[in-house]
């Protein structure tokens, strides 16, 4: 039917790599000398994976920056989605204002903080330097590697939250609000009791889709920091990345990514689960 | 009551400084001549401006092309999911109407690490020499792009009512007919904006890219880490073709911002 081409699609393009990866990191395979032949190696390269340090590492990194910059992004987006959905005369242009970060690419949203922050001349260093919170040329990028990924990150993609908690609100009922003013209820507590539950399926949507982005993000650490002083801020898929066409250890390469899949689904299916209120969309 | 307000100025002044700025100096990076990059404590206006970086950065250093490639990619992309992505959410929206285990399948693609894709497609392009070339990272986009424009449509044609296309087929038209002269146009504004959701989706893919392309076809994230030098970082180059980049998906992401919020919200109230 209709859908037959769709599927099979996404059946060739999706499976296929997920096969090949599992073939690939069952193996041992010397692929930068030419001529080598895979060999049957079982599970060795999982469990090197599982005995490496620098993937423990890595894992701490990329768990650090989901837990800050979802929750912040979520709220702040959150907040300047409900500040702006009365319609106050400049919200048109503000909204415009907020949401051109997300139009950026991840490379040139990388390039701008990677100048904002270098020490020398970048124009975050004077400022703080000016409010005098910190000492001259601190260079954040060499010693504040993982909080610059995440100042970044947030910038980018605060205003998606912005963007689907906009869409949101203005797609509320207005009956439960109404209701609960004619109750006397504040602000607050309509927000608390009214509006947030019902925003709920939206909020776990953003969440997850923002997880699993920021699990497997690779733009914004390669060119803010490279992975930071030596891997301090090195993210999964930078490893991966390394690993596949660094060191070209592509058997290794596809056992991380495979761990990093099982991960992720299992992260997901856990959050799906124990949401509260379940998903809608 | 008014120290609230205050307090609400404020904070919306200060949030839309912290997103504006970084543009801002964007702008100010692409017009300095090389001498005041590396000036301590930078100017916030630059005393001189110059054409140099745009000339350089977009001509000579491939700006231009990347930018080209990038808009191809993406563009190229996004038709080709959404003309999959339609034709499937119709056949769920309307033959397959109780299939919550197959959408949620199919949306469950998306989800899939991106990473986890590079190595396979590497090698497997590299045998068919697909690698470094604009089929294959738009069919590698797909990977992401299609199970969502599946999913949107398959929504925004669940608002639309069967009527509709009752009525057409008992006026005799075909399938093909019923989907082109009704459904499309009512369901216009969705297409638009999830056009320009998997637009953005594709413009961003960073990963993929990296893998799989290096001279012949380079997007943005191909070509930026190529204004690093190992003497020196041209910035001014790279702003300026980042601010080429960014004129026209801005211009459009404002003047679609309806289509777009529309898009998320599948049509609006009930």
């Amino acid at each position: 039917m209709l859908v037959m081409p769709a599927i099979a699609i996404l059946l060739a393009l999706n499976l296929f790599p997920l096969i090949y990866d599992i073939f690939l990191s069952l193996v041992n395979w010397q692929i930068r000398f030419a001529g080598s032949q895979p060999t049957f190696a079982g599970a060795s390269n999982f469990a090197t994976v599982v005995t490496d340090p620098r993937f423990y590492n890595d894992v701490g990194v990329t768990l650090a920056l989901i837990a800050v910059v979802v929750p912040v992004e979520n709220f702040l987006g959150l907040g300047l989605a409900m500040l702006l959905s009365r319609k106050i005369r400049g919200s048109r242009v503000i909204g415009s204002i907020i949401i051109m970060p997300l139009a950026l690419s991840s490379a040139v949203a990388g390039m701008i903080w990677s100048i904002l922050l270098f020490c020398s001349f970048g124009p975050v260093d004077s400022i703080l330097e000016l409010l005098g919170i910190w000492r001259t040329c601190a260079n954040p990028l060499w010693n504040y590697p993982i909080q610059s990924i995440m100042v970044a990150d947030i910038w980018q993609w605060t205003p998606f939250f912005f963007l689907i908690f906009l869409a949101g609100l203005s797609s509320l009922p207005r009956e439960p609000l109404e209701a609960a003013q004619v109750d006397g209820a504040s602000a607050y507590q309509t927000f608390r009791h009214v509006t947030l539950p019902m925003l709920a399926p939206v909020m776990g949507v953003g969440v997850i889709l923002r997880m699993m982005d920021v699990f497997q993000t690779f733009g914004v650490p390669y060119i803010l920091t490279g992975g930071g002083p030596g891997v301090t801020s090195e993210t999964i898929a930078l490893y991966i990345y390394r690993a596949g066409l660094g060191f070209f250890n592509l058997t290794y390469a596809a056992a991380l990514a495979l761990v990093l899949l099982v991960v992720v689904s299992v992260l997901i299916t856990l959050f799906v689960r124990i949401y509260p209120g379940g998903l809608a969309r | 009551m008014r120290l609230w307000t205050i307090g609400w100025i404020v904070a919306v002044a200060v949030v839309l400084f912290f997103f504006a700025a970084p543009l801002y100096w964007m702008v100010t990076m692409a017009f300095k001549p090389e001498i005041y990059w590396a000036f301590s404590p930078p100017p916030l206006f630059p005393p001189q401006t110059t054409s140099l970086n745009f000339y350089r950065g977009l001509l000579v250093m491939g700006g231009a092309k990347g930018i080209l490639d990038s808009l191809f990619i993406a563009t190229s992309n996004s038709l080709i999911s959404l003309f999959f992505g339609l034709l499937a959410g119709y056949g769920l929206s309307r033959y397959l109407p109780r299939s919550k285990n197959l959408s949620f399948f199919i949306l469950s693609q998306r989800m899939l690490p991106a990473v986890a894709f590079a190595v396979p497609f590497y090698l497997l392009y590299r045998s068919i020499h697909l690698y470094d070339s604009y089929l294959g990272i738009i069919l590698v986009d797909l990977t992401f792009n299609l199970p969502l424009a599946v999913w949107m449509m398959k929504n925004f044609l669940d608002e639309i009512p069967r009527e509709l296309d009752e009525s057409a087929q008992v006026d005799g038209a075909s399938l093909f007919r019923t989907l082109r002269s009704v459904v499309v146009p009512t369901a216009l504004p969705g297409i638009v904006g999830t056009g320009i959701l998997l637009f953005m989706f594709s413009w961003n893919e960073f990963v993929l890219n990296l893998f799989l392309t290096i001279v012949n076809v380079t997007p943005l994230p191909t070509l930026i880490p190529k204004f690093t030098g190992s003497h020196n970082i041209l910035y001014g180059d790279v702003s300026a073709v980042a601010l080429v980049a960014s004129i026209p998906i801005i211009i459009v992401v404002i003047a679609l911002q309806k289509q777009l919020v529309r898009a998320l919200t599948f049509g609006g109230v009930k």
